[in-house]
């Protein structure tokens, strides 16, 4: 709206509205007095107050994933126990296994080295060694010669423990390096 | 030195100065927004409470303010808006209907007419005849000297209805006048 058009409508209004538009301005209205130097303190103080936006919207949701939170813990701290447990118990049987297949090992080194100590057994002892047709007794008898009685108790002491509940620490050094696969 | 519009709302969306540009803006506009808020609803105290929402939600909106208009029209919007709730949510509390003049819900807040002469004291009763948004329309034309443009960003409606709004509260505080 130009100013052309402003004063057209002035002009419209004081003819339509003559003591209305004759009269004073005037504000009847008080604001107290020292008001408007306080008001922004006052407006800070408030919003410093002011519970946050959507606080109780998200609240709900808030406190329900603490409760979660707090469970998972409980339930990690019991599986981490029996997984301590389990852990320990492989850790002894592995060194238990480890230190018997290394044992073996040398034993199969021994044969795999050392050709005249098979071609040093009599045929009786050949013969009973494959009547028994066993890798680890074959090898407990080449190892402990006259002793071999005293050798298959001890390995029956050894396959007596119960190994079941490791199956992957068996198949994992079975395909290890330490491993020789010897066919007959 | 006064911070400008455009320097307020940018120190509060860098978030560096925020408080002080904010105190800035309270200072710049609460005597504009008090008298606008005030002239609507006559009373000092509900006037104070209104004018601290209108400035809280100001705070709380000002990160998210577009810049697509002034932030003087956004504060006065805000400042009408919540007026316009107040009246209404009054006026449901003492059972008076939304559409119905607000000069049964002022009638005992007649105090700040004592000392005023005869006619003033009419033109204020006049006033309270008119519906709510025809109210804010006159008093942001008549007292405030605001353009029509402004006060169509303001109130949301045409320039052109914003006018024959204003020409009829004219129309009827001038016959008030007359008639009494």
């Amino acid at each position: 709206m130009n100013k052309k058009s402003e004063n057209i409508e002035k002009e419209e209004l004081i003819k339509m509205a003559p003591t209305l538009l004759g009269m004073k301005k005037v504000n009847n209205l008080k604001a107290p007095k020292g008001y408007f130097s306080n008001l922004a303190d006052t407006v800070k103080v408030r919003i410093d107050n002011e519970v946050p936006n959507e606080y109780f919207e998200n609240l709900a949701d808030i406190v329900i994933g603490k409760i979660e939170k707090e469970k998972t813990k409980v339930v990690s701290i019991q599986k981490r126990n029996i997984a301590r447990i389990i852990s320990v118990a492989a850790s002894i049987a592995a060194i238990f296994i480890i230190g018997f297949l290394l044992n073996q090992n040398n034993i199969i080194d021994t044969i795999a080295t050392d050709d005249n100590y098979l071609e040093n057994l009599t045929n009786n002892e050949l013969d009973e060694a494959i009547y028994y047709n066993e890798m680890e007794e074959l090898i407990c008898y080449v190892d402990f010669g006259e002793n071999f009685n005293e050798a298959l108790q001890v390995e029956k002491s050894i396959n007596d423990i119960d190994l079941d509940f490791m199956p992957d620490e068996i198949d994992e050094y079975l395909s290890s390096a330490y491993y020789i696969d010897i066919e007959f | 030195m006064q911070l400008s519009d455009d320097e307020i709302v940018a120190q509060v969306k860098s978030g560096q100065n925020t408080n002080k540009a904010f105190r800035a803006l309270i200072e710049k506009y609460q005597e504009r927004l008090y008298w606008h808020i005030r002239r609507m609803i006559i009373d000092h105290d509900d006037t104070d409470d209104i004018l601290q929402n209108v400035f809280i939600k100001t705070w709380k909106g000002l990160p998210n303010f577009r810049e697509d208009s002034n932030l003087y029209t956004w504060l006065y919007r805000i400042a009408t808006n919540e007026s316009i709730t107040f009246i209404n949510k009054k006026k449901k509390e003492n059972n008076i209907s939304i559409d119905d003049e607000s000069y049964q819900l002022h009638a005992g807040k007649a105090d700040y007419l004592m000392g005023c002469d005869e006619i003033q004291q009419k033109l204020e009763k006049a006033l309270l005849t008119l519906p709510e948004k025809q109210r804010v329309v006159f008093h942001m034309k008549y007292y405030e000297d605001m353009k029509y443009t402004q006060i169509s960003e303001v109130v949301g409606t045409s320039v052109g209805a914003l006018k024959a709004s204003y020409h009829i509260a004219v129309k009827k505080i001038e016959n008030y006048l007359i008639e009494n």
